[in-house]
């Protein structure tokens, strides 16, 4: 007898992913989910964003790593409150981290919320955590190829940010074909090219940021 | 990716969806697999041999439905699946991005119980 099951393989962790989802939704909070290699800029991109916004609106930040808190420290440092999540070789964060954590953030209503992911450009694309917007950050080191390889990554994303742009007078990067890329798996997906280092498009990327917060 | 957890959850929804069908045997599994979740069948079988030893499922056959990623060409509109890493069209050449969730499919479709 055949019996018709249809449910998510990852039906546990999209549960929960809801309910993390309803919570910040009844909250008023604005929930991006930071994910790139390691290296590429997560932390660097974060702390321009909570340089420039951090008058106008509460920031958190849970912060995502294998190990140690090195992140977690320089969010600190700039006065936000911080939590940092140790996986202890966990690639990926799931929405039951996120749903911990939340709790001991205390994050105020009205707020924007930084998940940095694990440093990695495969498998956190496939665990929903409850935000709003996925940012992938790429970053000219690594290579105009990636969105040709990491297709899950850059299909999922909802904004894509290109870091240290300054580098592009020293490295073989093909912009056409890192843009092709892009188009082929997400074709109006907004793509930010940046520097943490020279502030070049922080001012563009932050008020695309600021035009989804929560009103 | 994650093989074991996945087929953990693998188990743990069809034993939890037999208990509600009152099923003594789960002959046969149908999992939808899109093209863009990473899945290594092999270590899936692997894993799922090991864990269902001993439970309803022990001898089930896994039968996998792979869901190739649906393009639509920008130029004509046709429809159709990439070849390899290749993402243009197959009547015109044009440039194809994916339709809709289309490649994301990850799901237990049904079980053949007894």
């Amino acid at each position: 007898m055949e019996v018709k099951v249809m449910k998510n393989i990852m039906h546990a962790n999209e549960r929960l992913a809801y309910e993390n989802r309803e919570l910040f939704k009844q909250n008023h909070i604005t929930v991006f989910n930071i994910m790139a290699s390691p290296g590429a800029g997560k932390t660097s991109v974060i702390l321009k964003i909570i340089e420039a916004l951090k008058e106008v609106t509460a920031i958190g930040v849970i912060e995502g790593d294998i190990a140690s808190s090195i992140d977690a420290e320089k969010i600190e440092k700039a006065g936000i409150p911080v939590v940092q999540i140790n996986t202890s070789g966990g690639c990926h964060l799931d929405a039951n981290m996120i749903k911990l954590a939340a709790q001991d953030l205390k994050l105020k209503k009205n707020s924007l919320l930084f998940i940095e992911n694990v440093g990695n450009l495969v498998c956190p694309s496939a665990f929903d955590l409850g935000e709003n917007i996925k940012m992938v950050i790429a970053s000219v080191p690594e290579g105009h190829d990636k969105p040709h390889k990491y297709i899950s990554m850059f299909e999922a994303a909802d904004v894509v940010v290109l870091n240290k742009t300054d580098l592009l007078p020293y490295i073989d990067f093909d912009k056409d074909s890192f843009y092709k890329g892009i188009r082929l798996l997400n074709e109006n997906v907004p793509v930010f090219e940046i520097s943490c280092r020279t502030q070049d498009g922080i001012k563009a990327l932050i008020s695309w940021i600021e035009d989804r917060m929560f009103k | 990716m994650h093989e074991y957890s996945v087929t953990k959850n693998i188990i743990d929804i069809c034993i939890e969806e037999a208990k509600k069908s009152e099923a003594k045997i789960i002959k046969e599994i149908t999992l939808v697999i899109g093209e863009l979740s990473y899945f290594a069948d092999e270590s899936v079988l692997m894993y799922f041999n090991l864990l269902g030893e001993g439970t309803i499922l022990e001898n089930a056959a896994l039968v996998f439905k792979k869901q190739p990623i649906e393009l639509q060409c920008k130029v004509c509109g046709q429809k159709f699946h990439k070849q390899g890493n290749i993402f243009e069209c197959t009547k015109c050449k044009g440039p194809g991005v994916i339709t809709g969730n289309s490649g994301n499919e990850f799901y237990i479709e049904s079980m053949e119980i007894e």
